[in-house]
């Protein structure tokens, strides 16, 4: 069994002195940001231009493109802070951090990310909403799972009509309004041409939470469907999967056999296993997406993604994206893409997983045809834009309490 | 109500003295031969084909349980002359009456707008049955049949059919199950059964599972050990189609004249998926007075000698191995025109069943389980000690004791989500005052597992009392 995904980023090690508390900033705030990633910065993989409109990959002419979306999605953690914080009330989110992240999301040309929102985690909550609202304003499409790190805080709420309808609303305010787009064009489907929002109904919630399949559909996901989709039908509604081993698929069955796909916009699968891919129907009527897949071990990240996604997309007819799993985490040499660390007063990314990375890059590389690629800090120059805002500080602690 | 108000009641409402001894002062009718001393005095084996005049009580079941609420439940049954027996039930919202010949087998039952009806006629070659339920949720206005037919072949060899329809029809179709199989009776030392079947399953989705089964289960004794097995395969063609195996194994051995070692596996596996669930257990008991398993033994031959005879004249009978069956059959055969011939034989084999009684001492039980769809993990144990009548100390053997106290304590965690475990602590005191009457004194306390505190479910304490009384048991 994986261990338990999903912690915050803590090493132990103090805060950075002189870090400021940056919750308060609002949108419009220039500050200039630390090129820290040292996979490149901006520009990599191609030598972009930062001016004018955003045309779409494959366009003939010269003019600067957004980095081509070819590599499916990738989980990210709300990563707010390296180290623990000894001020939780006064939350504090280093802008390097999550430019770092949200600039390899784009850069490695991602279409959509997923990332976890807890409720019972004021600090994550809050770091998670600048990763959702950049992601979007790219024309990234954002999976927000509504769930928490431990406890059953979020599933007591879920459950309870009044606590969920106070809940969801306060996901579909502060994750479903729609940001400005980073550019005009920016390529999305989504409302106002940003990436659309999706909102994945609790996590694993057998193997987390004891709750099994068939509750999960009948108490937890279909109330929580009804009212998103009569409060906000551009929401997407996605399902809770289950563990990506071979425990997983009877699980998915039971949710599908007690009527899954008629209240979900996503059939969910994870895949940590390839033993389990037969074992996932190809006969779900609905689309699936697989939000989570991944090997752990760096060395077999490549083949894993090189070959085993490809089966995973031939033999489950109906899968239309894969969620790589993940960007980043505390836990060296076993799921992460990169490794993220302080030097000095700022942060650099290393491609831990390198040959991943490279395969990555190189197929944006491929998409772009040689064209100049837009710069992630052209498109976002200040990723402070996307931060709380005393409104969403105000929303949160009226439905969770400070 | 005192459960010892039921028979003055019964005599108010019928005018009849209320039939039979009153539990508490339940003295053995016409002893057959020497009996075996209770705490309540001396047994003997009852006459159960003497007439009832014109009632007998022969069962008084009363248990009030205390959760978050009060729950009483009630069941009382009389012998009516020597025609049958009349039930009558009821707990929480559930009520029930019963009818019960020698061949004719009646019952209607109803829960909160479900309704249940069951009969069955036992002729000297087949058992005919037929149920059928009406209302809730499954079956609205439409009905669910259930016939059955059940053919002796041989004295020990049986077929039986039957089927499952369901007239709402769901998914356009009124048969909604239907089974194939048999049970072969090899004497007492052998017993084998198998059954295959179709299932036409509507699941919650809304579409059809055919699912196709089949099991095939054996039950011998090898000298001092009685060894089962059970296996069965089911296919499931439907939307999501995939084929699941299973079986079990448990084997019972005498270590020594009072020392009892169980053992057991069951496993359930998923074509792809390897092992889905199983469930391990071990037990040991030690007995007071030299131990019988079912099988072998002078009660286990008479059973089979009273079976045989029995359906030699008729009245197509199986050979019962529990104590439950047999008080069943003994009310049956009681009943028969030729109970008369069969008084004799029926005696014999219920004074061999009370001449190798159990006394179960001490006992331990350990259980590991796991099923992966729920992702529940279990782990239990178990363990009494009893105190014999006479009162002895456990080492001491004593073939003329009889089971009196015993007290139970389990303790059983479940594990589900990450980590979240709920104990359950149990205990209970039984006293059995003699063959025929008990007292059972209950406690559990368990923790909320992670649904139930996700659901404002907090923990529950159960005190449960009750007390029984089983004429000719």
């Amino acid at each position: 069994m994986r261990r338990r995904r999903g912690s915050r980023a803590s090493d132990g090690r103090p805060p950075e002195p002189g870090r400021r508390r940056f919750l308060r900033l609002t949108a419009g705030v220039g500050l200039a940001l630390g090129t820290g990633c040292s996979t490149g910065g901006e520009g990599r993989p191609g030598s972009p231009t930062a001016t004018g409109a955003v045309p779409p990959a494959g366009s003939a002419d010269d003019t600067a493109v957004r980095v081509p979306k070819v590599n499916g999605g990738i989980n990210v953690h709300p990563l707010r802070r390296l180290g623990s914080d000894p001020n939780e009330q006064d939350i504090v989110i280093e802008p390097e951090l999550v430019a770092l992240q949200s600039r390899a999301v784009y850069e490695l040309g991602f279409d959509g990310l997923r990332i976890t929102a807890p409720l019972v985690d004021r600090g994550s909550f809050l770091a998670a909403i600048p990763y959702v609202r950049a992601a979007r304003a790219l024309g990234i499409d954002a999976v927000v799972v509504l769930a928490d790190f431990a406890g059953l805080y979020l599933a007591q709420a879920l459950h309870e009509r009044e606590r969920r309808e106070e809940v969801l609303q306060l996901y579909a305010t502060v994750f479903a309004t729609p940001p400005e787009p980073v550019q005009p064009g920016v390529g999305s489907v989504g409302p106002r041409a940003v990436g659309r929002v999706a909102f994945e109904i609790l996590n694993e919630p057998t193997h987390f939470l004891g709750v099994p399949p068939g509750v999960y559909v009948h108490e937890f996901l279909a109330p929580c469907f009804t009212w998103l989709k009569a409060v906000n039908p551009a929401v997407i509604v996605v399902s809770a999967a289950e563990v990506g081993n071979l425990d997983g698929p009877a699980r998915v069955r039971a949710m599908l056999e007690a009527g899954l796909e008629s209240v979900t916009d996503r059939v969910n699968y994870h895949i940590y296993s390839r033993a389990a891919i037969p074992l996932l129907s190809a006969n779900v009527r609905q689309i699936v997406w697989i939000t989570e897949s991944g090997a752990a071990g760096t060395a077999l990240h490549l083949p894993w993604v090189r070959d085993t996604f490809p089966d995973i997309l031939e033999q489950i007819g109906d899968a239309t994206r894969i969620f790589y799993y993940d960007l980043y985490d505390p836990d060296p040499g076993v799921y992460r893409l990169l490794d993220i660390r302080a030097d000095g007063a700022t942060y650099v990314a290393v491609a831990e997983s390198a040959a991943l990375y490279d395969f990555l890059a190189d197929k944006v590389a491929v998409a772009a045809a040689g064209r100049p690629l837009l710069a992630f800090d052209t498109l976002v120059p200040d990723i402070r834009a996307y931060f709380p805002t005393e409104a969403d500080v105000r929303a949160y602690d009226a439905v969770r309490g400070t | 109500m005192s459960p010892l108000a039921i028979p003055f009641f019964l005599e108010l409402l019928l005018g009849t003295p209320a039939a039979g001894p009153p539990p508490a002062a339940a003295a053995p009718t016409a002893p057959v031969e020497d009996g075996v001393e209770y705490p309540l005095g001396w047994m003997g084996i009852p006459d159960l084909s003497a007439p009832a005049e014109p009632f007998k009580l022969v069962d008084l079941r009363y248990r009030v349980t205390d959760t978050e609420r009060t729950t009483h439940a009630f069941a009382a049954r009389v012998k009516v002359r020597n025609r049958g027996y009349l039930g009558a039930s009821f707990e929480g919202e559930r009520r029930e009456i019963s009818w019960t010949s020698q061949r004719l087998e009646l019952q209607a039952n109803g829960e909160e707008g479900v309704y249940g009806f069951f009969g069955s006629y036992r002729a000297p070659r087949f058992i005919l049955s037929a149920a059928a339920q009406t209302g809730g949720s499954a079956e609205g206005s439409g009905w669910l049949l259930t016939p059955s037919l059940s053919v002796r072949l041989s004295p020990g060899l049986e077929v039986f059919a039957w089927a499952q329809g369901n007239t709402r029809e769901p998914d356009d179709r009124f048969l909604r199950a239907a089974s194939l199989g048999f049970l072969w009776q090899r004497g007492v030392g052998f017993e084998a059964a198998g059954e295959i079947g179709r299932t036409y399953q509507v699941v919650e989705a809304g579409f059809e599972n055919e699912r196709d089964w089949g099991v095939l289960s054996a039950v011998g004794q090898v000298g001092g050990a009685e060894i089962t097995g059970e296996a069965w395969v089911e296919d499931v063609d439907g939307r999501f189609p995939r084929r699941e195996e299973g079986g079990s194994a448990q084997a019972r051995v005498r270590l020594a004249a009072r020392l009892l070692a169980e053992g057991g596996a069951r496993v359930h596996f998923e074509d792809g998926a390897g092992l889905r669930a199983h469930e391990y257990r071990g037990a040991v008991t030690w007995f007071g007075r030299r131990l019988t398993l079912p099988r072998s033994g002078e009660a286990a031959a008479r059973a089979q000698e009273l079976a045989r005879r029995a359906t030699a004249r008729g009245a197509n009978e199986r050979i019962a191995f529990t104590d439950r069956d047999r008080r069943a059959q003994r009310e049956r055969l009681s009943l028969s025109r030729d109970s008369e011939d069969f008084r004799e034989a029926v005696a014999d084999l219920h004074r061999a069943q009370v001449a190798e009684r159990n006394v179960p001492l001490l006992g331990l039980e350990f259980l590991d389980a796991e099923d992966a769809l729920p992702g529940v993990t279990t782990r239990a144990a178990r363990a009494f000690v009893g105190v014999p009548w006479p009162p002895a100390c456990p080492w001491q053997a004593n073939d003329a004791a009889v089971p009196f106290l015993r007290l139970d304590v389990s303790w059983l965690r479940r594990t589900s989500g990450v980590d979240f475990e709920a104990v359950t602590w149990a205990s209970s005191l039984s006293v059995a005052l003699n063959r025929e009457m008990d007292l059972v004194l209950s406690w559990s306390r368990s923790d909320p597992s992670a649904l139930d505190l996700i659901r404002g479910v907090g923990q529950r304490r159960t005190i449960e009392l009750a007390y029984v009384y089983a004429f000719g048991r």
